[in-house]
């Protein structure tokens, strides 16, 4: 796999992270805007109509240790084709439906010439949003941080 | 092998409903054995595949079921691309591994390299979908067994002589044995291994 394709392969798997994580009423409303830019809706045929299932979520302790399953979590996936043959696919948080077509949406735009559109118009925000919304939650438990300090009790 | 985008095609339009109904097809041709059905969904298949065989692929096979492709199938990335997508089946290159098989007539290998099951769990065997040139009701076999009352005709046209004579000697180990369905265009006929097949009108 060459360079550029790495970069192109790590920029989508960012802009399908945000999509996923997004909230659903800031993409709704995010969407609507595009469209008026857009003029029309995008033409586009299901490859997989939205379908909600559950995932086992995996995890490591300290990120390294064995592989343990934390529990399930609820999930939708969509994929889609444009009429132009580009292919998006979706794997969101929860049951919304709409939220998983429009993020199939956004990322089979993202792949052609509206990119810069919906990169500006929807990615952007979503992204800020999350990170102001990260930030204010990192604040928020920074203050009740406690330091715990042990005294040499001399053992060594 | 990757999953090819560009190659992805729709599955069943409402994939509940669609595979209930494609499991009550087959559930009827499997206690109807020779009997032929038609399938309505889906509307297309993937590569050298048959409506017939691509719906029961996407009705039958998940997760949990390694699949044997046979040689041209295996190498065509349309159906493998569109498998993986839609089934998520294991592809096995080992045919006594495989809890389905999908074979072109034409390539199918001796019917021992499949998994018989075994004495205590005989259900563990494999299902066989071959894609054949033609099925109908002529009597070209004659088939008795559970599911026919008295005697049905059958014809599978572009089946090897060898592996039809196979399938006639594999009865005599019932209860081990596979179940065929034989798929061509839209249509399947199911021939479990309960059913007796012999050669020749009544």
């Amino acid at each position: 796999m060459t360079a550029s394709t790495d970069q192109q392969v790590q920029a989508r798997q960012r802009w399908i992270s945000v999509l996923a994580k997004a909230d659903s009423e800031q993409l709704q409303q995010l969407w609507q805007q595009c469209l008026m830019q857009l003029g029309a809706a995008p033409d586009y045929q299901f490859i997989r109509k939205p379908e909600s299932g559950l995932t086992m979520l995996r995890g490591r302790i300290g990120g390294s240790g064995q592989p343990f399953n934390l529990g399930e979590m609820t999930l939708t996936r969509c994929a889609l084709r444009l009429e132009s043959g580009t292919l998006g696919v979706s794997y969101i948080q929860g049951r919304n439906h709409q939220h998983a077509l429009l993020a199939a949406l956004a990322d089979a735009l993202l792949q052609q010439d509206e990119h810069d559109l919906i990169q500006r118009q929807l990615i952007t925000p979503l992204a800020s949003q999350q990170r102001a919304d990260r930030e204010a939650r990192d604040s928020a438990s920074a203050d009740t941080k406690v330091d715990f300090f042990t005294l040499v009790r001399g053992e060594d | 092998m990757a999953v090819v985008s560009d190659q992805l095609i729709a599955g069943f339009s409402d994939p509940v409903q669609d595979s209930q109904t494609l499991f009550r097809t087959l559930l009827k041709a499997m206690s109807e054995p020779g009997l032929i059905r038609q399938i309505e969904q889906p509307e297309r298949a993937p590569g050298p595949l048959s409506l017939a065989g691509w719906a029961v692929a996407l009705g039958m096979l998940d997760a949990d079921t390694p699949l044997w492709l046979s040689r041209s199938l295996m190498q065509d990335s349309t159906l493998s691309s569109n498998l993986r997508f839609h089934c998520q089946s294991p592809l096995t290159a080992c045919a006594a591994e495989a809890d389905f098989a999908l074979a072109l007539a034409a390539e199918l290998p001796e019917l021992a390299s499949f998994n018989q099951g075994c004495a205590e769990y005989p259900d563990r065997s494999a299902t066989l979908i071959i894609q054949v040139e033609g099925i109908s009701d002529e009597p070209d076999w004659t088939l008795t067994g559970p599911g026919i009352e008295s005697e049905r005709g059958l014809t599978i046209r572009g089946l090897p002589q060898a592996f039809t004579e196979q399938l006639i000697a594999s009865r005599r180990r019932f209860p081990l044995g596979v179940d065929c369905i034989f798929v061509c265009a839209e249509q399947l006929v199911a021939l479990p291994r309960s059913t007796q097949i012999r050669i020749g009108g009544a």
